[in-house]
């Protein structure tokens, strides 16, 4: 009899572990320095604060070099982190005006009040592989360096002083009359849950629905919100405004009367202006509304997904899935979705056998019936 | 603020313990388990100290308490600062406090939940309980039950029972009982069905 | 950076803070008053992945003490991987003693099986469930499902039983067989096979059930009316094993794993749960 009884689980694990391990390191290659993950992968660093919903580029950065650059397996490694600390406090509400800008850009007009500032962007680059970064110079990246900085450096005193104001381009529309807002519920602005305390219910508030989204998976964002724009729902998306910058952070003082800034944080903000048609014969003029992301980090393709899918399912019709605030909800969060999916790779084999069982008797009689 | 600086680690186990007394006798109503008072150093007696204990173990700033006059105002702050729970009015109130001193009609004012979520009732948590294992004149049965059990209380509650059974008449809605003194606890759940004396 | 990553990061008794067992115990209580309910909870993310077994973990968790006995199984195996690695980060998290017995632990973790031994009331069983609501597979929307447990309204489930009937013959579901608990609610009692659905109803011990990633909770306390959903011409039936017995210990009695011998290709049949197999043989050896 070969068979022996599945015992040495543990041991499986163990070699299973050293594996992973000697995968990860395996090669003659240097090992990654934490400093140069955090600075080199800046954008992967701010995916992964923004799905584990924790700002903390020290710990995302070891969670990517631990995870061999597998961003889910990264965010779940700082959800798990993030599970072990206490709620601390609530910061105070923002209002993002006062962001300090990296880059802040409109597509509704072709200018606005502050500028077009590109800031760091790819979006004009031409896709081609930078061949020089297989054999990097340190010293021409130095030059490089300091060649910029004196360039910033050269400019006038004035230059350097005046910074221009950002108004929000969604409030230049609001002055305007042109931004209706029909539903009183999205003029509020106090948050009315925490979904990290309470849960989710079904109809989700949109204090809720934009939480669940602020620490949603990208890729699942981009899918849902892309159906939307393809023809699967009616947002006709125009952006209003796309800022990346810093927010201080801010809470009350627990004793006194004031607030307190405990830091900054790195945010990309979306705002979203949608072109609704109405059936409503009363409306003879299309009514504009708008749709906001925001999220951790550097990440624009998210902020915007997250504006689009916070109009469409707020839409009036949930034919289209984007338009389904519970579908949309239930499986844009990166690590319950990929955790779900890898579960199927656990043992279902008594589950399996009562299948089996079942299939087996319905056959054995249905046999039976035609003989 | 919501940090409990409070969690240590001897509050931790103790935390455990009385949550596990509690769990064990809210599944089996009518039996009787034991709990401690909160090991603190502070001016309540140790009836009280023991009503702190479960709210320590159960509150926090997600949800809100009421105490009625059989406690004080320093009762109240205390549990706002050990827990960070809020006190509020009897009708929203999560958590009651209360003493066999009180007008058990007052629970009638609580939450019940709703149908869609039941378990939004409140949670009564009654102190100055005595209890008399040879009282066999209240049988409770239900869900947690073996066919009947005698709830071991002083045959001095029928008010307070008959307030129970009225409020708890219209399941799933409901609210849950923890009958305590010192030392002792017991568990009403609104499952319980009540027989008082042999009427129903 | 003023981060020590070469230290051990110390964690809190059982993983989770103690606020998150605040949650959880609250909700526990809740759960133990409303048999068969499912009570929402917040569900915090742990070192194992949503989908295996962070429901059942975050339950063991909150109830755990430094005296418990934790037992820990996968398909009713201590040995399954899963089961090991779940043991593990309890054991780690906890300092707890654990075991293999079921006879022995005060709380055992489980997938998909219950012991074949009975529990008695000094134990607590704590089940990992992939899919709380028993009503999604008639009814995708959880404002639909959750408005139809408000209201009793159970007709679709039937009627989904009575379509089956009506096209097999037979009520053709495996595992996660629907439940109605204390005359109220209908319970998926998580994806154990039928054999163990009969333990649910009357038992000594306390059952709780743990969906991380759907985040409920529900219980089924002692004493408790669990009915498998059937009709009066077609019953409830578990799995058959007639003819068929274990290869180790020669148990007819018990839910058996069907298997492939790894070298002859011979099918062969084991008893599913590993401590009750182990338990047999060593009383078959000491006669």
């Amino acid at each position: 009899m070969g068979y022996v009884a599945v015992r040495g689980g543990s041991k499986a694990v163990e070699n299973a572990e050293k594996l992973v391990e000697y995968f990860r390191i395996k090669g003659e290659s240097s090992l990654l320095d934490i400093e140069a993950v955090k600075d080199q992968f800046r954008l992967g660093i701010d995916k992964i604060m923004s799905e584990g919903s924790l700002y903390d580029r020290d710990l995302a950065a070891a969670a990517l070099k631990q995870s061999e650059g597998d961003k889910i397996e990264a965010s779940f490694l700082l959800r798990a982190f993030r599970a072990t600390k206490p709620r601390a406090y609530y910061s105070t509400i923002e209002k993002t005006n006062e962001m300090r800008i990296l880059r802040r850009i409109s597509a509704a007009f072709k200018d606005v009040p502050g500028g077009q500032i590109l800031g760091p962007t790819r979006d004009y680059t031409t896709r081609l592989i930078d061949y020089k970064l297989f054999n990097e110079d340190r010293e021409a990246v130095n030059k490089f360096k300091e060649e910029f900085l004196e360039e910033i450096n050269n400019k006038s005193e004035d230059e350097l002083e005046s910074r221009p104001e950002f108004p929000k381009v969604i409030d230049l529309l609001k002055e305007e009359g042109l931004l209706i807002h029909n539903d009183e519920k999205k003029k509020q602005i106090k948050p009315d849950t925490d979904i990290t305390r309470d849960g989710l219910d079904f109809p989700a508030s949109r204090s809720a629905a934009l939480q669940v989204m602020a620490r949603g998976e990208t890729g699942g964002m981009i899918t849902l919100a892309y159906s939307t724009m393809r023809g699967y729902g009616n947002i006709h998306p125009v952006l209003g405004e796309l800022r990346v910058g810093y927010l201080p952070l801010k809470i009350n003082h627990p004793e006194k009367d004031e607030e307190v800034v405990l830091g900054e944080v790195l945010v990309t903000e979306a705002e979203v202006i949608s072109q609704e048609f109405s059936d409503n014969e009363d409306q003879d003029m299309p009514v504009f509304t708008v749709g906001y992301g925001i999220c951790f980090g550097h990440n624009e393709e998210k902020a915007i997904a997250m504006a689009v899918l916070d109009r469409s399912m707020a839409a009036d019709s949930s034919d289209a899935p984007a338009e389904d605030q519970e579908f949309v909800l239930s499986h844009i969060d990166g690590i319950e979705a990929a955790g779900f999916t890898a579960h199927w790779k656990l043992p279902h084999y008594v589950t399996f056998q009562s299948v089996l069982d079942r299939i087996r008797k319905s056959q054995a009689e249905g046999r039976v019936k035609d003989e | 603020m919501s940090i409990s600086v409070f969690d240590n680690n001897k509050m931790i186990k103790y935390s455990q313990n009385i949550f596990n007394t509690m769990l064990y006798n809210m599944s089996r109503p009518g039996e009787v388990g034991s709990i401690k008072p909160y090991p603190s150093e502070n001016e309540f007696n140790l009836e009280v100290q023991s009503t702190l204990g479960i709210a320590y173990t159960l509150l926090d700033t997600e949800v809100s308490f009421y105490s009625t006059k059989s406690f004080t105002e320093k009762f109240d702050d205390y549990i706002e600062i050990i827990t960070t729970s809020k006190r509020t009015e009897l009708k929203n109130a999560d958590y009651i406090f209360m003493s066999t001193d009180d007008n058990p009609e007052l629970i009638l004012e609580a939450k019940k939940g709703n149908l869609n979520y039941p378990e939004r009732g409140a949670s009564v948590i009654i102190r100055g309980i005595e209890f008399d294992k040879n009282n066999k004149n209240i049988s409770l049965s239900g869900p947690g039950i073996k066919d009947e059990i005698h709830l071991p209380l002083k045959n001095k509650y029928n008010k307070l029972l008959l307030t129970i059974k009225k409020i708890n008449s219209e399941y799933p809605l409901g609210i849950d009982f923890f009958l305590h003194n010192k030392d002792s606890l017991t568990c009403i759940a609104r499952t319980s069905d009540i027989l008082i004396g042999g009427d129903k | 950076m003023n981060k020590n990553f070469g230290e051990e990061k110390k964690f809190n008794f059982g993983f989770l803070d103690e606020n998150s067992k605040r949650e959880i115990r609250r909700k526990l209580l809740k759960a133990a008053a409303l048999p068969g309910y499912q009570v929402p909870f917040a569900s915090r993310e742990l070192p194992i992945a949503r989908g295996w077994g962070t429901g059942g973990l975050q339950i063991t968790m909150s109830i755990i003490g430094e005296d418990d006995i934790i037992k820990v199984i996968d398909q009713g195996s201590d040995d399954v991987v899963n089961a090991v690695n779940l043991r593990n980060l309890i054991a780690r998290t906890t300092g707890v003693e654990t075991t293999l017995k079921t006879e022995e632990a005060t709380i055992i973790q489980t997938r998909h099986r219950i012991p074949e031994k009975n529990m008695t009331s000094d134990q607590i069983l704590v089940l990992q469930v992939p899919y709380p609501e028993p009503l999604r597979r008639v009814e995708p929307s959880e404002e639909i499902s959750r408005q139809m447990h408000a209201e009793k309204d159970y007709s679709l489930a039937w009627l989904d039983l009575y379509e089956r009937v009506v096209k097999w013959g037979e009520i053709t579901i495996g595992s996660q067989y629907p439940v109605m608990v204390n005359g109220r609610y209908i319970m998926s009692p998580s994806p154990i096979p039928r054999w163990d659905i009969p333990k649910l109803n009357n038992a000594d011990t306390l059952y709780l059930f743990g969906a991380g990633r759907e985040k409920r909770i529900y219980a089924v306390p002692p004493y408790t009316d669990v009915k498998p959903l059937e009709f009066e011409d077609y019953h409830f039936r578990v799995e058959n094993f007639d003819g068929k017995r274990c290869l180790f210990c020669g148990s007819t009695d018990s839910y058996l794993d069907e298997g492939y011998d790894s070298e002859s290709g011979e099918k062969y049949y084991v008893c599913s749960d590993s401590a009750y197999c182990r338990e047999r043989i060593k009383n078959d050896e000491e006669l």
